[in-house]
């Protein structure tokens, strides 16, 4: 089973998006995928589907609840299986004092995925994870039980100076072996908003930093409408954006 | 560098820390190891196994030290206690423990430093009075003034006590030896026997009569009480000391012939009673036995019949003991002198019973006799001397303290004669003082952890049924 997690440095760069589509690729292809939503400061699978279970990753993290009961089916047809663990933004607010356990720096959590990932990695041949968008704690625990890390990033100043950091103080000191592809994300969108120079130049170093800490890099065009759903799934698909995902899939692959 | 930017820093220079550890931590379980985590989390998951755990380590040296110094919230005497030992602090002492007041026509003497010196060690082995430190000091300051190769008189230093004080203070010394924790010359087993050995040399061997005790060395009266302390405390000292022989004496040889002379010279079998004394140069046995002889002879028999003198005497401590309750006993469990009707109730009496009774195990007669003297002779400054002539004194403080600690003290002061192994040698240094107490303070510690334990491996077990049934439950 290969781990791969998604992460970033800001919020809003379509980080869940893409990790969601590309679950959904890899489903269509009749492969066994776990997708897990990890962000537990801002849990957005919900989204995506429409569900209404009351357990979440953090019942499992918080209360040793079993994971068998955290796993929800998504059945799109016969031959696509789509298992997903939610977060619950509602279990978080209702329960202050478990939040702050999980934000603190306890080895705890880590332990629970490690054997979370253990557990399943007979039966799901992908597991996906959203994490957290920037320095966290369970965003570390996450980026440590990877094979494949996806990094989404935009091509904006704040952007830039985020990633130069993660690269600098995270990604270095993560295993060798770990897999790091930088997905840059928007381009057109933010071309069109920001001043075409200064634009070129994030774009540039953008590039540059995936060059030099990263194995791949990917440009992805802006898209019209990359709302929350899962190409994959639809009948009128997003050709330009599947294809993104598709060569990110060979990637994974390697 | 702003206070924004270090904090910044400081937070990230965390999450490094945190992700090297968890490098290290992976390492671990993969090979199926635990990760290591900070304390702080196992404290907070585990808080009310901690808080047990803090709170016993905080409470037992403060619940041996509460227990031990003041525990006579367990005692019935309580006030009695308190009170007397006010009336006594302030009346009686300033370092001494002597009289210093002159509305109490009370002398030092000799006779008042054993007393004191006993009274004040059985306390304290008792645990009932929380002032170990002033007791000691006491004891430490007076005694030293009067022994020398025996107990001299305290205003005469060349004159010797009689022989019943210099054993009641061998007596004592003991006692003391138990409870001083810095033991001097004169409380040692060393000089113990060397007193024991001049009471043998000058008040028996060189006596007219071998094998009595006279009462001095230039008389040739010998009293039956004095007979019966004085083989008390030398099968006692063969107890605690482990030896047989004191310089050359041997102890078991003594005591057999001095049971024999005290049958031939003080008993009459046809009524099962005793005389009061001897001539040892007339041969005239005289006198009705008072309730101090008897109490004393029942006491000395007693110690005698832990082991084989050579000697049976022909009535048991025990018949003895029931034949004072039966002839010198009222029934309000007064002690009188000679019979049921004098008048001669003496606090000196009571608080000798009683210890003798405990002494002898016989406990129910030794509660009767503590209650009877806390009612009868107890006023509301401390113990009076005698029901006739009811004044406090030091000496009647001391015996009334006597009775009331001698509950405590004679069980310790019991096992300490049954002890299988030689006691100390005499080295003259002191043992640690034991007491009654700190095996109830260590009981408390045991019922404690005990439940500790109980309470930790419930969890673990809970713990372990969870994981067992999050195991099964993980396949999918």
């Amino acid at each position: 089973m290969k781990t791969i997690s998604v992460h970033s440095y800001k919020g809003g760069t379509g980080k869940t998006t893409f990790l969601l589509n590309l679950a959904g690729l890899l489903a269509q292809e009749g492969k066994k995928v776990l997708a897990m939503d990890y962000d537990l400061r801002a849990p957005s699978f919900q989204s995506y589907f429409s569900t209404n279970n009351l357990v979440s990753l953090s019942n499992y993290l918080l209360e040793d609840t079993p994971i068998s009961k955290i796993i929800f089916p998504c059945q799109v047809n016969d031959e696509i299986h789509l298992d997903i663990v939610f977060s619950s933004m509602e279990f978080l607010q209702q329960h202050s004092k478990q939040r702050d356990k999980l934000s603190r720096d306890d080895s705890k959590y880590l332990s629970k995925l490690f054997n979370l990932q253990k557990l399943i990695s007979k039966t799901y041949d992908y597991l996906l994870i959203d994490t957290i968008p920037g320095f966290f704690y369970r965003s570390i625990d996450a980026l440590m039980v990877s094979n494949i890390i996806l990094v989404v990033a935009n091509p904006s100043i704040s952007n830039i100076l985020g990633l130069e950091e993660l690269s600098g103080n995270i990604y270095s000191m993560l295993s060798k072996e770990t897999k790091m592809v930088l997905l840059i994300n928007k381009i057109e969108e933010e071309g069109i908003q920001a001043d075409k120079t200064i634009f070129e130049e994030n774009l540039s170093k953008l590039k540059k930093i995936g060059d030099q800490m990263f194995t791949h890099t990917l440009e992805v065009p802006f898209f019209n409408m990359l709302s929350e759903r899962i190409y994959a799934f639809e009948k009128d698909t997003n050709k330009e954006f599947l294809d993104v995902i598709t060569k990110l899939s060979k990637i994974i692959r390697e | 560098m702003d206070s924004k930017e270090k904090v910044q820093n400081e937070d990230l220079q965390k999450i490094k820390n945190y992700l090297q550890n968890s490098k290290k931590n992976i390492e671990r379980m993969k090979i199926g190891k635990k990760p290591r985590r900070k304390f702080k989390f196992i404290i907070k998951e585990n808080k009310f196994l901690f808080t047990l755990v803090l709170i016993i380590i905080v409470t037992t040296p403060l619940l041996t030290i509460i227990l031990n110094r003041n525990p006579l919230a367990t005692s019935p005497y309580k006030d009695a206690i308190t009170n007397t030992m006010e009336t006594f602090e302030s009346n009686f002492t300033a370092v001494s423990g002597l009289p210093v007041h002159e509305v109490i026509s009370e002398n030092t003497s000799s006779e008042l430093i054993i007393l004191s010196t006993l009274a004040n060690s059985i306390l304290i082995e008792s645990g009932l009075f929380s002032k170990k430190d002033n007791l000691m000091k006491r004891i430490s300051f007076i005694f030293e003034i009067i022994v020398d190769d025996s107990f001299r008189d305290y205003n005469n230093k060349t004159q010797k006590l009689p022989v019943f004080n210099q054993f009641l203070g061998i007596y004592a010394l003991y006692q003391a030896f138990y409870v001083l924790e810095d033991t001097a010359f004169a409380f040692s087993f060393t000089n113990i026997s060397r007193i024991v050995n001049t009471m043998i040399t000058d008040f028996l061997y060189y006596s007219t009569w071998p094998n009595l005790f006279a009462v001095s060395e230039d008389t040739s009266t010998s009293y039956l009480v004095d007979q019966a302390l004085a083989l008390s405390v030398l099968t006692t000292h063969m107890f605690l000391t482990g030896e047989q022989k004191v310089f050359g004496w041997d102890l078991k040889e003594i005591t057999g012939g001095m049971l024999s002379r005290i049958e031939n010279r003080f008993y009459i079998s046809a009524s099962q009673s005793f005389f009061h004394k001897y001539d040892t140069v007339t041969h005239v046995s005289s006198g009705i036995s008072t309730s101090a002889d008897l109490m004393f002879t029942s006491l000395g028999l007693s110690r005698t019949e832990k082991f084989s003198s050579g000697y049976a005497f022909p009535l048991s401590s025990y018949n003895l003991h029931q034949k004072v309750i039966n002839e010198l006993i009222d029934s309000n469990w007064l002690v009188h002198e000679v019979d049921k009707i004098d008048d001669s109730i003496q606090i000196k009496d009571q608080a000798f019973f009683t210890m003798v009774s405990y002494l002898l195990n016989l406990q129910n007669v030794g509660l009767e006799i503590e209650n009877s003297t806390s009612t009868f002779l107890y006023s509301e400054d401390g113990f009076v001397n005698s029901l006739q002539n009811p004044i406090v004194t030091a000496e009647s403080c001391m015996y009334g303290l006597i009775t009331m600690s001698s509950k405590n003290w004679a069980k310790i002061q019991n096992e300490r004669e049954y002890a299988p192994e030689p006691r100390p040698t005499p080295t003259g240094t002191g043992t640690e003082t034991e007491s009654p107490v700190p095996s109830a303070s260590f009981s408390f510690v045991g019922v404690i952890s005990a439940i500790v334990v109980i309470v930790a491996l419930s969890r673990m077990s809970m713990k372990y049924k969870t994981r067992k049934k999050f195991g099964d439950q993980a396949e999918i």
